[in-house]
């Protein structure tokens, strides 16, 4: 397309494709033009990586890796060192915001089926990046040596103790001692500040080069490739540069001024983005009050502790996060936007989004026998939400509707029956409402009404 | 596309004052991160002034402090030795102390505010070994008058500091700064002047 | 409606255990307004900070240059007034070694460092703290503290707030259990002080400890104003060159 560049330029793309990388990824990289609110997302996510890894760069100037000296040299750095205390906040800012920006992209990726075909990768490569992101998150908690650090780590390690036979063994292997010691920081330091960002770093690699390969779904979910005008370039289309940089330039001062009022004004976030009892150094005789993990946290710690049985809350909780992964062989309906879906698939979704606002919310608090009973149900509706995605996938008859509303309602009233351990059980058959209703919704008013009724697919994009 | 009612002037205006005004706020906040990296207030308090008691000291002794992590050697010097440096003169490179090695109170024959008083630091000016202080005449060579040698590559420092001609150093060794608190009382680290300010 | 109840019940007596160790109502003894911008009030603070904490509490994470020039006083007036060992002026306000263990020995725990506990803690229960000391005959100093009970801590203010004696009467509890709720207290031996002067002392070295938990709180919000205009403005400008470039897209 464009002219051969001479001079400096010419110089370099006859060596390294660098005019090439510019218009595959920018210049003539063609994104749908009618990207929303939502799409800033993927944007500023790179932008909090660029951050973290930033500022991180600049705390490991000055940070010790070492259980005598950790807790100390956060404090030099803190007071010491010229700025520090910036540097600092910027970066345990970074990680909630971090994890701020990648929830609302999954949500959208959820809202306009941007897992679906021929998208899958992407999706796979994005639930890397977010597991790599909760190992990464988990290890440099540890790293400030403070007493919520300490016995954080300690109690999610411990989990592995719940593993039978072997549970000991790797929980001994992950610290490199039998409590949580310097070994185990030391080794956390490594993977926080090397292994995992570089891992992050290739992961996001592959998530854009996958998206550029098959391009950018948009919230009418339409494959803008499939309308292009003669030069062969999609008719619903814009070059991502000037027309995204542009965009996404103020998204991102937009994010930055945000970004500054937690920086400077309230760094803390009143003990949700840096825990008051992580201000005492870490006490190995010691425990906080009251141990909750760092809100991003909070949801699957709700999930761990709604079942009874250590080890298999464990599983749960791991069920938990690998479902997302099959999310693309799960939601099978070939309307691929919230516009052109049912009126129930957005209860669902939406009941979904509250659903994990509620269970981080558990995941904050200290267990009480309503809380425990709250936490299992919302539990079952996290579960339920990608069984009803999955019977949303086509038309079905009432038979099929009824029975399953029958097998998912019995499987939880027999789990009640036997396996419920609340002391209380009018408590039980009270929560148990909830499942209930999120069913007889989901699942009977499909038949009952026309409110599954979905909408026509344009071809082409509205806005 | 309705390219004719874009006014281009506007978007250029406006791309260069995005383009400015960004790359302001670029250098501003790379600031805070270059900072970071000068020393901080525990280097700072680690590289304080250090006082050191003087009154005693024998005729002849070397006592070495630590000055920003650096060897600081004081040296009574006997009558003999102030005595001596006058001699030297031309075996010397620098005897009068032209290269800026020395805070200009120290920019004379003894190197020093008082003659008895030597005050340097212990590193050689050549490859920053560290020389030994040999006062005993005769030595290193039958015509050693005492003085400095540095074993590394053998440099050559008289009891001033000075540095010999034909030796691989070429400056004399630096004096910090310094100023006597009082009769037998040196603050090393700092001028006079510097403290009155 | 029964489960309800039973719920509420449950809730209820659940809160009651976690405040089991406290017998009066929190805040009640007023709360503190923390006013980093009175430099005079956190300077004296500082002073009455080495004074009575820091012969046993360690700020080992402040330097005594930094707190003298955050609060304005002189490194001759430091020296004089303010460390009283053999510590520089740039040190970290440490308790010597000897003093430290003697401490450990005499009161069986370490007290907790002062330059960072506070920000975990928070200013308003070292505030409650300093307020509710009263005479206990069965400890080992002779008085107790209603904000934490049975402390190894001695009152050390007690000369400037005088020693004041807990009245409790018995309440019961909703199984029919009494147990003692704290009335009121009153003064025994008035100290050298009066009780409005006493607060200010109290409010002084909690202002004081709430600086020295966070020193970049004095500029970090001045900062922040100053970026976040800055980004206004930069943001203004890149909205209109957005606006611009997409009035090609229809």
């Amino acid at each position: 397309m464009s002219a051969e560049a001479g001079g400096l330029l010419g110089w370099i793309d006859a060596r390294f494709p660098l005019s090439k990388m510019w218009r595959d990824h920018f210049a003539e990289y063609y994104a749908p033009k009618n990207f929303n609110f939502w799409y800033f997302f993927g944007s500023l996510a790179l932008l909090v990586l660029i951050i973290q890894i930033l500022s991180g760069i600049f705390l490991t100037m000055h940070y010790k890796p070492d259980a005598e000296l950790a807790f100390a040299s956060v404090e030099h750095i803190m007071r010491d060192v010229n700025w520090g205390w910036l540097i600092r906040y910027m970066h345990s800012t970074g990680a909630s915001f971090f994890f701020i920006v990648v929830y609302l992209h999954m949500f959208r990726g959820l809202m306009y089926g941007s897992f679906k075909s021929p998208r899958e990768l992407i999706w796979i490569f994005g639930m890397l990046i977010y597991v790599a992101l909760m190992g990464e998150a988990f290890m440099g908690y540890l790293l400030p040596w403070g007493n919520m650090s300490y016995w954080g780590a300690q109690v999610i390690i411990n989990l592995f103790n719940t593993i039978p036979y072997i549970g000991e063994a790797i929980s001994e292997w992950i610290r490199g001692d039998f409590v949580i010691s310097d070994a185990t920081l030391n080794r956390f330091f490594a993977l926080h500040v090397i292994a995992m960002p570089l891992a992050l770093l290739a992961l996001v690699v592959g998530h854009i080069l996958a998206l550029h390969e098959v391009g950018s779904n948009n919230p009418d979910g339409v494959e803008i490739k499939e309308t292009k005008n003669a030069d062969g370039i999609p008719v619903d289309s814009v070059p991502f540069h000037p027309y995204y940089t542009v965009k996404d330039i103020f998204g991102a001062i937009v994010f930055l001024a945000i970004f500054s009022v937690v920086v400077f004004f309230v760094p803390d976030m009143y003990g949700y983005f840096l825990e008051h009892a992580n201000f005492d150094p870490a006490n190995t005789l010691n425990t906080p009050d009251h141990i909750a993990p760092i809100w991003y946290f909070t949801p699957f710690y709700t999930v761990l502790r709604a079942i009874p049985n250590p080890f298999g809350g464990f599983v749960v909780m791991g069920l938990s996060i690998a479902v997302l992964f099959f999310l693309p062989w799960i939601d099978r309906n070939p309307i691929k936007s919230i516009r052109y879906r049912s009126f129930l698939f957005k209860v669902n979704l939406f009941i979904f989004a509250v659903t994990f606002i509620v269970l981080g919310y558990l995941g904050l608090n200290a267990v009480t026998p309503l809380y425990s009973q709250l936490a299992l149900r919302f539990t079952e509706l996290y579960f339920l939400f990608f069984i009803v995605l999955w019977t949303y996938s086509r038309a079905h008859g009432p038979v099929y509707w009824i029975s399953s509303f029958v097998i998912l309602l019995g499987g939880i009233t027999l789990y009640d029956i036997f396996m419920n351990t609340s002391e209380y059980p009018a408590l039980i058959w009270q929560t148990w409402s909830i499942p209930a209703v999120f069913l007889v919704i989901t699942l009977l008013l499909p038949f009952l009404t026309n409110l599954a009724q979905e909408k026509e697919v344009p071809t082409r994009v509205t806005s | 596309m309705a390219n004719d009612k874009i006014d281009h002037g506007r978007r250029k205006a406006l791309t260069g004052s995005v383009a400015i005004v960004g790359g302001v706020g670029a250098v501003i906040t790379a600031w805070p991160f270059i900072s970071s990296m000068n020393p901080s207030a525990s280097s700072l308090a680690a590289g304080a002034p250090v006082e050191v008691d003087v009154s005693k000291m024998q005729p002849g002794q070397q006592i070495q402090e630590i000055w920003r992590r650096k060897p600081v050697w004081i040296i009574r010097r006997t009558p003999e030795m102030v005595e001596s440096l006058g001699e030297l003169t031309p075996k010397l490179r620098d005897p009068e102390s032209r290269d800026g090695q020395q805070p200009a109170f120290a920019q004379n024959e003894f190197r020093s505010i008082k003659k008895e008083y030597l005050v340097l630091i212990g590193i050689c000016t050549h490859l920053g070994c560290a020389p030994e202080y040999r006062p005993e005449p005769g030595t290193i060579s039958a015509n050693w008058r005492g003085g400095f040698y540095c074993a590394c590559h053998g440099s050559r420092f008289d009891l001033a500091g000075r540095v010999y001609k034909n030796v691989p150093a070429n400056k004399n060794l630096e004096v910090p700064p310094y100023y006597f608190l009082s009769d037998g009382r040196i603050l090393i680290g700092m001028t006079k002047e510097e403290a009155a300010a | 409606m029964k489960a309800f109840a039973v719920i509420l019940i449950l809730l209820f007596t659940n809160a009651a255990w976690a405040a089991g160790t406290s017998t009066y109502e929190k805040g009640s003894f007023g709360k503190i307004d923390i006013d980093l911008s009175k430099r005079t009030s956190l300077q004296r603070g500082a002073k009455y900070f080495v004074n009575y904490c820091l012969s046993c509490h360690p700020a080992k994470h402040s330097r005594y240059k930094r707190v003298a020039d955050d609060l304005g006083i002189s490194e001759s007036l430091t020296k004089d007034n303010i460390i009283f060992t053999e510590q520089k002026f740039g040190d970290l306000m440490t308790v010597a070694m000897k003093r430290e263990d003697a401490t450990k020995w005499f009161l069986g725990i370490d007290p907790p460092d002062l330059s960072t506990h506070v920000r975990a803690i928070g200013p308003q229960a070292v505030y409650e703290f300093l307020k509710t000391f009263y005479i206990d005959d069965t400890r080992p100093f002779g008085v107790n503290n209603l904000h934490l009970p049975n402390t190894a801590m001695p009152h050390v203010l007690v000369n400037l707030q005088g020693s004041q004696k807990a009245v409790f009467h018995d309440e019961a509890d909703k199984n029919g259990k009494e147990h003692p709720v704290f009335d009121r207290f009153e003064m025994m031996h008035p100290g050298s002080l009066s009780e409005e002067e006493y607060e200010q002392v109290v409010v002084d070295i909690v202002n004081f400890l709430a600086y020295l938990s966070e020193p970049a709180q004095l500029v970090r919000k001045k900062i922040g104003i100053g970026v976040l205009f800055f980004l206004i403005v930069l943001g203004t400008l890149s909205y209109f060159l957005k606006k611009n470039y997409w009035q090609d897209v229809h």
